[in-house]
């Protein structure tokens, strides 16, 4: 959908007042979220984002969970009218939940067939979950796993038909893991800092009549006397820095009693990181599962991140890097160490025009305008010319340039690191000056660090 | 006791010349007339003669006295930890596919051998017995392979009768006496010059460029009988331009396996990002476009990829890293060396490499982050594995990772 541009004018109440109807929600499709000052509402059905005028995130983001708006009666009948909001209590989104079945269909067939029948109700419990979920938060670094990945989870704990119903304590939740360990009969605790996922799981346990036990709770406070050491297993999926894993792990190790089993979810460019600190923690590692953990981003695409699952036994003499009543330094445990590299911006321009005159003082002629028109500058240019194809590369300040001409296939590329708007822009508008006066198509990709802009 | 190689040591074959690796020895290079001797004794095959005077001062320490070709303990260990790793994400599999498992570990760990012909790449065991099984599903009478660098075939072969067409000869010798070794040489045979005539229940081949891609369809629909199955293994980036290839061609997805395979990197490596596996059901007309009438088509053909490492061997991150990566991508890609220009400015080091053709990429390194991202620019499936060789064996250890690649288009368009 668009951009709602929301009239002012206060609706009288109506037949669609929130006391008659058990209040609003977002519309079916739509997902909200919601950063530190921004809001970003996403329409599933048309593939639509709007980027949302502050006033209407706090409305939208108590609406995801279901709410009379009371505190936001001047705006209800603006967002009833963009179709943002809808009246009746939260419930599970059709479209969320299609999606997400889509998206695990690209996995499930390679196990789905050894699933037995409380397997499959353990996944329909975390996909139930998932399809309640309107809102994610990016202050939190929040980036749910696919429910098929969830059910994954579960099942490494096992079912407790099997192996005993365990004491299970989750460590932030918004994979609801939790709720496929409930539906294989465990004793499970959530703790977690959002009071809406929280909202979401008492919800969407009480509609499946499961159990599970949830807790709002900041890490950085110490933790109660009564819970440490109360449980069998934890799980846990932090962001892959540093002080997350201290933070996560040593509270999570403090939960549970010696010789206790904790899962740990690790990007894989992390690993190192990972095994550095379980030696210095004197944490075994049990097991490694590669590549375990598949996310969904909010526009329920799959998301490029994705994490091993790291299994670690509580021995004995494991240390806590913090202890279980030490409150913690304020730490930001939610920068995102892996994804410290700038961006990288490609270039592709396709049948180009004069590609003859795409030689050595074409590229020079290139870099020139670049330098005049941005803040970029070569330390050296080094280049090779052939009658078929040119290249010219040099170091900057901040990273490098390199431009490829094929003048037998009318091609010309570049790669620039780290993407700089006004040398891409001036690049561009050289190319598109004297090599391409006209265009069939046109796209800009953002994604996985990369910036790729292609004309043909 | 005879001159075998030592424990350890994998040879990798390239179009001009070939490499011997090994975790603790500096790589060999073989030049191409030893390499029929160096596949021979490769395959461990029984010879009159000790190997020439000249390989053996090529190979040096990668060469001892040794009875038989026994499993290399280390290499074993390596591949099994790696397997397990990869495959226990499964539930069920590894119980469900353990003779599969057990066949596919056997072949790896004897293997010296690597190369990637047509973007077909060595993947590890667990990889092969999940594409057996998913091809044995439906029991197919006859089936046609394009390059097996793997043994599928030898999987496959306990049901089925395995055609396999090596588009490289050394691939032949390998596979033929792996079959021999197997006693299954009535159930795998390898095609000389295959006359197709549509008898074959199931066809595998590999998605590569655009025209090698609509080359290998093309000979796969030859093959299969109306009604048999189409396997396509799909590699990023090849999914760009395949799936528009095939989109109203008539072929019906039957079934699609993401993230099928992990490819693995001789030494003990493994690839981060797997191919995908797509089962078609052949009707008995089938319009595939040619590449050059079909709208797009070329364009869709990936320009770039970009490959980003992390977690590099800091031990290994001296000064001449870099010029120690571009020189072992100099041995191994296809064509020779035509531009090299490397700087250095603090703890930030570029790299720019080409080749005669014009395909190449540039290479940013930095140290204090253990870190190394490459734009191949524009894209080449052999240079790409030429450089992840390189970069394993130059600059990485076990715990090195790359950002997986994984496939951004499915059969319903954009997935990630």
């Amino acid at each position: 959908m668009s951009t709602p541009s929301l009239p002012t004018a206060l609706a009288p109440p109506g037949p669609d007042s929130p006391s008659a109807s058990g209040g609003y929600h977002l519309g079916d499709g739509l997902m909200l979220s919601v950063g530190n000052q921004e809001g970003v509402l996403l329409n599933l059905a048309d593939h639509s984002k709007s980027t949302l005028q502050p006033s209407f995130i706090a409305p939208l983001a108590e609406a995801a969970g279901g709410s009379d708006l009371l505190a936001y009666q001047a705006l209800v009948p603006q967002l009833l009218d963009s179709g943002a909001l809808v009246v009746g209590p939260a419930v599970m989104d059709p479209i969320i939940r299609d999606r997400l079945v889509a998206l695990d269909r690209l996995f499930l067939p390679a196990y789905e067939a050894s699933l037995g029948e409380r397997a499959r109700a353990a996944y329909q419990a975390t996909l139930a979950a998932h399809a309640h979920r309107k809102r994610v938060q990016s202050r939190f670094v929040q980036c749910p796993v696919l429910p098929e990945t969830a059910l994954r989870r579960a099942l490494l704990v096992g079912d407790a038909q099997q192996v005993g119903a365990r004491r299970v304590v989750c460590i932030g939740d918004d994979d609801f893991v939790s709720m496929a360990l409930a539906a294989l009969g465990h004793d499970v605790t959530v703790y977690d800092i959002d009071d809406y996922l929280l909202d979401v799981l008492r919800r969407t346990a009480a509609e499946l009549g499961l159990r599970v036990q949830v807790e709002k709770r900041d890490l950085l406070e110490p933790l109660p006397l009564a819970a440490q050491g109360q449980f069998d297993v934890f799980l846990t999926d932090p962001v892959s820095n540093r002080d997350c894993f201290l933070v996560f792990v040593s509270r999570a190790l403090a939960l549970v009693r010696p010789g206790g089993r904790g899962f740990v979810a690790v990007n894989g460019r992390a690993a190192r990181q990972f095994r550095t600190l379980a030696a210095e923690q004197r944490l075994p590692i049990v097991a490694w599962h590669a590549r375990h953990n598949r996310y969904y981003a909010p526009n329920l695409r799959l998301h490029t991140y994705e994490s091993d699952l790291v299994e670690v036994d509580r021995a004995p003499d494991t240390l806590l890097a913090f202890a279980a009543d030490e409150p913690m330094p304020p730490l930001d445990l939610y920068i995102d160490d892996i994804d410290w590299r700038p961006a990288m911006c490609l270039a592709f321009f396709d049948a180009i025009e004069g590609a003859s005159h795409t030689g050595s003082f074409f590229l020079d002629t290139l870099v020139d305008v670049a330098e005049k028109h941005a803040p970029l500058s070569l330390y050296a240019r080094h280049r090779h010319v052939t009658r078929a194809w040119s290249v010219l590369h040099g170091a900057t300040r901040g990273g490098h340039l390199t431009v490829h001409v094929d003048r037998e296939r009318h091609q010309i590329m570049w790669a620039l690191s780290p993407m700089e708007v006004q040398a891409a822009d001036a690049l561009r508008q050289v190319i598109m000056s004297c090599h391409k006066s006209s265009a069939s198509q046109a796209s800009l990709s953002v994604g996985a660090g990369v910036w790729d802009l292609r004309v043909k | 006791m005879s001159l075998s190689f030592r424990q350890g040591s994998s040879v990798s074959l390239w179009p001009r010349v070939a490499t011997v690796t090994h975790r603790e020895l500096p790589i060999a290079y073989v030049g191409l007339e030893q390499r029929a001797e160096l596949v021979e004794l490769a395959l461990g095959r029984a010879r009159a003669a000790a190997p020439s005077a000249a390989l053996r001062a090529a190979l040096g320490a990668h060469l001892e006295e040794r009875a038989g070709v026994p499993d290399d303990p280390w290499v074993a260990t390596r591949w099994r930890e790696l397997d397990e790793s990869y495959a226990s994400s499964l539930p069920g599999f590894a119980a469900a596919a353990s003779i599969e498992i057990e066949l596919a570990e056997r072949l790896l760990v004897c293997r010296r051998l690597f190369a990637a012909p047509r973007q077909a790449r060595v993947t590890l065991p667990a990889s092969v017995a999940r594409r057996a099984l998913i091809l044995s599903q439906g029991s197919p009478g006859r089936i046609y392979i394009e390059d097996d660098v793997d043994g599928l075939a030898l999987l496959l072969g306990r049901s089925a009768r395995v055609t396999v067409a090596q588009s490289d000869d050394t691939w032949r010798q390998w596979l033929g006496c792996e079959v021999e070794r197997a006693g299954c040489a009535a159930a795998v045979s390898l095609a000389g010059g295959v006359t197709f005539g549509g008898a074959f229940d199931l066809a595998l081949v590999q998605a590569s460029g655009p025209a090698e891609t609509h080359a290998a369809l093309s000979r796969a629909l030859a093959a299969t009988r109306s009604g048999g199955l189409v396997a396509v293994a799909i590699r990023s980036p090849a999914d760009e331009s395949f799936w528009p290839l095939v989109e109203g061609s008539g072929l019906e997805l039957v079934a699609y396996h993401r993230d099928c395979d992990h490819a693995v990197v001789p030494g003990g490596f493994v690839i981060d990002g797997g191919a995908d596996l797509a089962l078609f059901r052949r009707p008995a007309d089938v319009r595939l476009a040619a590449v050059g009438d079909a709208p797009g088509l070329r364009q869709a053909a990936e320009p770039y990829l970009v490959l980003d490492f992390e977690s590099l061997a800091v031990s290994r991150l001296d000064r001449a890293a870099l010029a120690r990566f571009a020189d072992l991508v100099a041995a191994t890609s296809s064509r020779p060396e035509a531009m090299r220009a490397n700087e250095r400015h603090g703890v930030r080091e570029t790299l720019c490499w080409y080749d005669e053709a014009g395909f190449g990429f540039s290479a940013e390194l930095r140290r204090d982050r253990e870190h190394l991202q490459i734009a191949l620019l524009p894209f080449d499936g052999a240079l790409e594995y030429a450089v992840l060789f390189a970069v394993y064996h130059a600059l990485a250890d076990e715990q090195t990772r790359m950002q997986p690649s994984r496939t951004r288009r499915g059969p319903e368009g954009r997935i990630l």
